[in-house]
């Protein structure tokens, strides 16, 4: 039975090769189905660099410092 | 704890904050309370370094706490405040030809226009890509629950690509009747 949470898995290239193959045959014969996949699949790609510039910028100096701090008090503990 | 890995700790902290800033921005919608949201992330895991266990997976203990200060902010503020201040700028970085650049802003606004539990998910599982029983996990539901959330949130995401698609193509094709006439 190919259900949406195999479809998900499909998606996400979770399956085994068998059960990624009833997939695709399912989806050879429901074309629509199987444009409805396409589509998630391609945006599933468009995303995951959503938000990579972010991922770039410079770490807000208030943030360091506060890691910073944290490792003043870690160091100046007493053992 | 000792102290040599307290210190080594705090410094895997901050290989996460990029992407516990990524997370909070594509949730809050604000950049503003985005770091904010990730500062008082940082503080809480420092006061509880101790009850991370090494060897066990930093990032995702980071995303729920994050998550959960997210949570509980939603709850105390009485109303959202204006959102959605990111600009424009972070996705016009993107060297590509114009129409690309164009369909990864509609992506973008689509993708910011979802429920905040469906950005939610995309996010950790599309995007982070944390396994479904890490997402399970970060999210405390079970595991049926992010199937069924992250089928449901990629169908909200294409309804909302496939009209914007036709929109522009319905736009495009008035357009061009509009200078046949002319």
């Amino acid at each position: 039975m190919i259900d949406e949470d195999k479809i998900m898995a499909f998606i996400d290239g979770l399956l085994d090769d068998q059960d990624a193959a009833y997939v695709a045959a399912y989806l050879l014969a429901n074309p629509e189905k199987a444009r409805e996949v396409a589509d998630l699949r391609k945006q599933n790609i468009a995303i995951k660099i959503l938000g990579n510039e972010i991922l770039e910028e410079p770490i807000p100096e208030k943030l360091i410092e506060l890691i910073n701090l944290a490792k003043v008090n870690v160091t100046s503990e007493t053992d | 704890m000792d102290k040599k890995q307290r210190l080594s700790t705090l410094d895997e902290m901050v290989k996460e904050i990029p992407r516990l800033r990524r997370f909070a921005r594509y949730l809050t919608k604000d950049n503003n309370r985005a770091d904010d949201l990730v500062q008082d992330c940082l503080v809480r895991a420092i006061d509880n370094i101790d009850k991370w266990q090494p060897g066990t997976n930093l990032r995702a203990w980071m995303f729920v706490i994050l998550k959960n200060i997210f949570r509980n902010d939603l709850r105390t503020l009485t109303r959202e405040r204006p959102s959605d201040n990111i600009e424009e700028s972070e996705v016009l970085a993107i060297p590509a030809a114009q129409d690309t650049r164009m369909a990864f802003l509609e992506l973008k606004k689509n993708f910011m226009s979802l429920s905040t539990e469906h950005r939610e998910i995309l996010l950790l599982v599309a995007i982070e890509g944390f396994t479904y029983e890490e997402a399970a996990d970060i999210l405390g539901v079970p595991i049926g629950t992010i199937r069924s959330r992250l089928s449901r949130a990629r169908n909200a995401l294409r309804e909302l690509q496939t009209q914007k698609y036709k929109q522009a193509e319905e736009a495009q094709l008035a357009g061009r009747k509009k200078s046949n006439r002319d």
